[in-house]
């Protein structure tokens, strides 16, 4: 019956966006005290009594409501978690729109729910004013989803606990651990041509997320405003294939190897072509390129 | 003791006043104990020990009330409770606000007035206003943050003082809480001088009395109980006899008429300005013993209100039983010879001559006036020791007077009173509490008062006057002139204690029936008086609320409003684009939408123009709207 209850609201409260309140330990010594107070004044007619009482239910009354407000004003402008190695810490950040009151900001706080996806990032963190960073550990590399987070305040006096839920889930990758492969063994498994490379500016697009900022023109930004990615085009269009098939060791080794690899190629701004028994991705290069290939090995 | 890095903070000072209050009740040295600790609290963090002696005073409570569990002894025994928390609690203040609030409740069923509800609001809002961070005690900045949370005082203010007028109230079935502690003046049930010793002074309020004009103050007796059964030195009342054919001749000459409010318990007995023809109007069943001209309720004297008259003659009896009279001369069958030598020197037939020599008598002996005689427990004692107080000197000339044949009997009540000339009415308290003599001259009963032959200014100035002024002298230096700034602040004071006195007659009688008059003043149903009620407290939340109300819409990017327009558009589809989304998220609410591919590419265009109008210039905004005005969807 409880399970049953529980799951009922669990469901209710994932269907709406809704801001849930309910007196905390305190609220509820503070109604239980006031309660005592109104038998009290009530039994020996005492209206000095009961007008006190009534003061006490006034405040409680309005603590309700602002603590109330404090979540209610909160409005998230971006939760993101970024993609990284597994063994290291996952960057993420919190953004406030500006709307809330500032003051107000230091009195929430988050936690990751338990979710499907098995983040068990179980912490709760203090909200900063607009900009709230911090880091998530992932249990194994795989494809995630960000969790359900909770924001959650006992206001200024701690009488009432608010909470609501941020809901707007957004994919982010744990790619496989990088491992060292050394450059003999790398030559004698590539069945591919090493080659010297030449890279030249072709031209502007639009930046995406995933790309290297290093090649952000602020030249551009600083006129418009506008992210442009200055796109370089490899005159020597030297082909690495990154296959599966030419590693030795274990699954999670070799997937390691090649996540060491396409890292590197990155970073070299070489072009690769990626082999996996169940997906094949055309040789290519830049950043799109190489988080497709992450995004590949890292859910295989 | 170690420096308390939490409490510093002077709103546990503001507590210190309601120790005064419940004085009555605790140990003095738990008067200086309490502020001494909690100003310790506002910079150490104390051992438990000052815990443990902070309990030992519940054991003085009990032993002066008695073991009752009666307001008088959870009050102060709850306070003393709420100081220990206090005291132990190494949190921080802010989790025990609600002991605030408590504190101030248990007060108030002793304190009704307006100097309680004044220093209770200053004590909430003290306590608020320090529950908060970063504040400062410059007054510039208190008005500031006053002015900035007004719409809170406000709210707050209006939805008590609804629930308090439309609350509905309970008729009383709980006596009121006004005992006096033993070993504290006050209203005296029995003259018990063999078990009482050294009285100390208690100012709480006895009674309130409204009165056209000011009376002398020594001819101001309030009377309450009448004792006729004595022991020789303790008296009581016995069992009176309340035959209907005795009457008072009508005296219509020098009647005054007053209303009392009595704000203590006297045990049944209605106290009335001596001597008492008949009460006019009440708020609650009395009955008249016409044998001792006393007035009693049938049920426990709860805070009520009379209006009476009285006059200041004597009252003439006619068709009374002189049998009866023999009760006013009982005596106990053994005298002391102490008391039989004295009675021979001043013995008489008159009364006046009697009592003649018995003040001669007095003052040639040096009988002195005090509250603190030390333990008398025998007529012999107070005669060697040759000091006491009012019962003491009454029971003397009482057995004086009917071991010389002449009826006589003790009336216990009060004598005294303070005027206030703005609202003409008595504050008279427990230190005016008195007991005088009454004695049968064939026609009446005659008031006669031993204490103003020791102590006359006792009389001339009232009890409590007497008792806080003390000796002739500065009685005498009270005689001058006050200066200005005196006569200022006693006007200014005039002033307050008389809305303080308005305040707690409202406090006092604001109940059921007052309710049910304004209802029918307003000519609606008592129910639909609380209906409205119920209403209006609804209607201030919901004021509240609005005054809360997310402003954030209004503060919308001119993009977003345009993002709302789109949001219509793409109602049927069930996608709903929120302005705080993410251009990824939008994308893929798009994607996994039911809406045709042509008019996603359309969408995902529009969305792109959406993040320009947003994040780069401001005159694409235009442009963003037409491209949402032309969307055909």
């Amino acid at each position: 019956m409880i399970k049953f209850i529980k799951k009922k609201i669990q469901h209710f409260s994932q269907s709406k966006d809704n801001v849930y309140i309910i007196p905390s330990k305190k609220g509820f010594k503070y109604v239980f005290i006031n309660f005592s107070l109104f038998i009290i004044a009530m039994a020996y007619t005492n209206n000095m009594a009961l007008l006190i009482s009534f003061i006490a239910f006034a405040y409680f009354i309005l603590q309700m409501l602002e603590t109330h407000k404090i979540i209610q004003e909160l409005q998230i402008e971006e939760v993101k978690i970024n993609n990284e190695y597994y063994g290291r810490e996952h960057l993420a950040y919190i953004k406030l729109k500006k709307s809330i009151q500032s003051s107000f900001a230091k009195y929430v706080h988050f936690s990751f729910e338990n979710s499907h996806n098995e983040i068990h990032a179980h912490f709760k963190k203090q909200l900063n004013e607009s900009y709230t960073l911090f880091s998530v550990n992932i249990p194994k590399r795989g494809q995630y989803t960000t969790p359900r987070i909770k924001f959650f305040t006992t206001g200024t006096t701690g009488m009432f606990y608010v909470w609501r839920y941020y809901r707007k889930g957004l994919t982010f990758y744990s790619y496989p651990e990088k491992k060292y492969i050394s450059k003999r063994n790398l030559h004698n498994d590539l069945n591919s041509k090493l080659g010297f490379n030449e890279v030249e500016f072709h031209t502007h697009i639009p930046y995406t997320q995933g790309m290297n900022s290093k090649r952000i023109d602020w030249k551009i930004y600083a006129r418009s405003e506008m992210l442009f990615w200055k796109k370089h085009i490899d005159h020597h269009s030297t082909v690495y294939d990154v296959n599966y098939s030419h590693f030795q060791g274990n699954k999670e080794e070799r997937l390691s190897y090649m996540s060491f690899l396409i890292d590197k190629y990155q970073k070299d701004s070489k072009q690769w072509r990626l082999t996996l028994p169940n997906k094949i991705i055309k040789s290519n290069s830049g950043a799109f390129h190489y988080s497709q290939s992450m995004e590949a090995i890292s859910v295989y | 003791m170690s420096i308390n890095k939490h409490k510093l903070d002077w709103s546990y000072l503001l507590l210190i006043p309601s120790i005064y209050m419940t004085k009555d009740f605790l140990p003095f040295w738990y008067t200086i104990y309490v502020p001494s600790v909690l100003l310790l609290l506002t910079f150490f963090t104390l051992p438990r020990l000052f815990t443990y002696i902070n309990f030992i005073p519940i054991y003085f409570i009990f032993k002066s009330v008695g073991p009752f569990i009666i307001p008088e002894t959870t009050a102060p025994s709850l306070i003393i409770f709420i100081l220990s928390h206090f005291i132990q609690s190494k949190v921080d203040k802010k989790n025990i606000e609600y002991l605030y609030f408590f504190w101030l409740g248990i007060l108030s069923l002793f304190y009704a007035d307006l100097y309680f509800l004044i220093y209770s609001l200053v004590t909430i809002l003290c306590y608020i206003y320090f529950s908060q961070e970063n504040i400062s005690i410059n007054i510039k900045d208190i008005l500031k943050n006053i002015f900035k949370n007004k719409t809170k005082l406000l709210g707050a203010s209006l939805m008590t003082v609804i629930l308090f007028i439309f609350f509905p109230r309970f008729h009383n079935f709980l006596p009121k809480s006004n005992f006096i502690p033993k070993g504290k003046i006050g209203y005296s049930k029995t003259i018990d001088n063999t078990s009482t010793t050294d009285l100390s002074l208690s100012s709480q309020i006895a009674f309130y009395a409204e009165l056209d004009k000011e009376i002398p103050t020594s001819r101001l007796y309030w009377r309450g109980r009448i004792h006729d059964w004595t022991d020789g030195y303790n008296w009581k009342r016995s069992q009176n006899t309340n035959i209907r054919k005795w009457s008072y001749q009508n005296i219509t000459k020098k009647q005054i008429r007053y209303s009392i409010k009595y704000e203590q318990d006297f045990d049944k007995d209605l106290i009335l300005l001596n001597s008492p023809i008949d009460i006019i109007d009440s708020n609650l069943a009395y009955y008249h013993t016409k044998e001792t001209n006393t007035f009693s309720s049938y049920a426990k004297n709860k805070k009520s209100t009379i209006t009476a008259v009285s006059t200041d003659e004597n009252l003439v009896l006619y068709n009374y039983s002189t049998t009866i009279l023999n009760k006013y001369l009982q005596l106990p069958d053994f005298i002391t010879k102490s008391i039989k030598d004295i009675n021979e020197n001043i013995k008489d037939d008159d009364p006046i001559k009697l009592i003649k020599n018995f003040k001669k008598y007095l003052q040639v002996e040096n009988f002195s006036y005090t509250l603190s005689p030390g333990y008398l427990p025998t007529m012999k004692d107070f005669l060697t020791l040759k000091k006491g107080y009012c019962t003491h000197f009454a029971s003397f000339l009482g057995v004086i007077l009917r071991m010389n044949k002449i009826p006589a009997r003790l009336v216990s009540g009060f004598q005294g009173g303070k005027y206030n000339e703005i609202g003409n009415f008595y504050s008279v308290n427990s230190n005016d509490s008195h007991a005088w003599l009454e004695y049968y001259n064939g026609k009446s009963w005659i008031s006669v008062d031993p204490t103003s032959f020791v102590s006359p200014f006792r009389i001339e100035l009232g009890g409590d006057a007497f008792l806080n002024q003390g000796q002739p002298q500065v009685v005498q230096k009270n005689k001058v002139e006050p200066n200005f700034l005196i006569a200022n602040f006693n006007l200014i004071k005039s002033y307050f204690d008389n809305l303080n006195y308005k305040v707690a007659l409202f406090f006092d009688n604001f109940n059921r029936d007052e309710q049910k008059n304004i209802a029918k003043n307003l000519n609606i149903d008592k129910k639909y008086f609380f209906i409205i009620g119920l209403i209006l407290f609804t209607l201030i939340i919901g004021l509240i609320m609005y005054s809360f109300r997310d402003t954030t819409t209004k503060q919308l990017h001119p993009a977003d409003k345009v993002l709302l327009r789109l949001n219509k558009k793409l109602k049927r589809y069930k996608v709903e684009l929120k302005y705080n989304d993410t251009i990824e998220m939008m994308e893929i609410k798009i994607n996994n939408s039911t809406i045709a591919n042509n008019t996603k590419t359309e969408l995902m265009d529009i969305i792109s123009n959406y993040a320009r109008a947003k994040y780069s210039q401001e005159k694409s905004i235009e442009f963003f709207l037409n491209s949402v005005k032309e969307l055909n969807i």
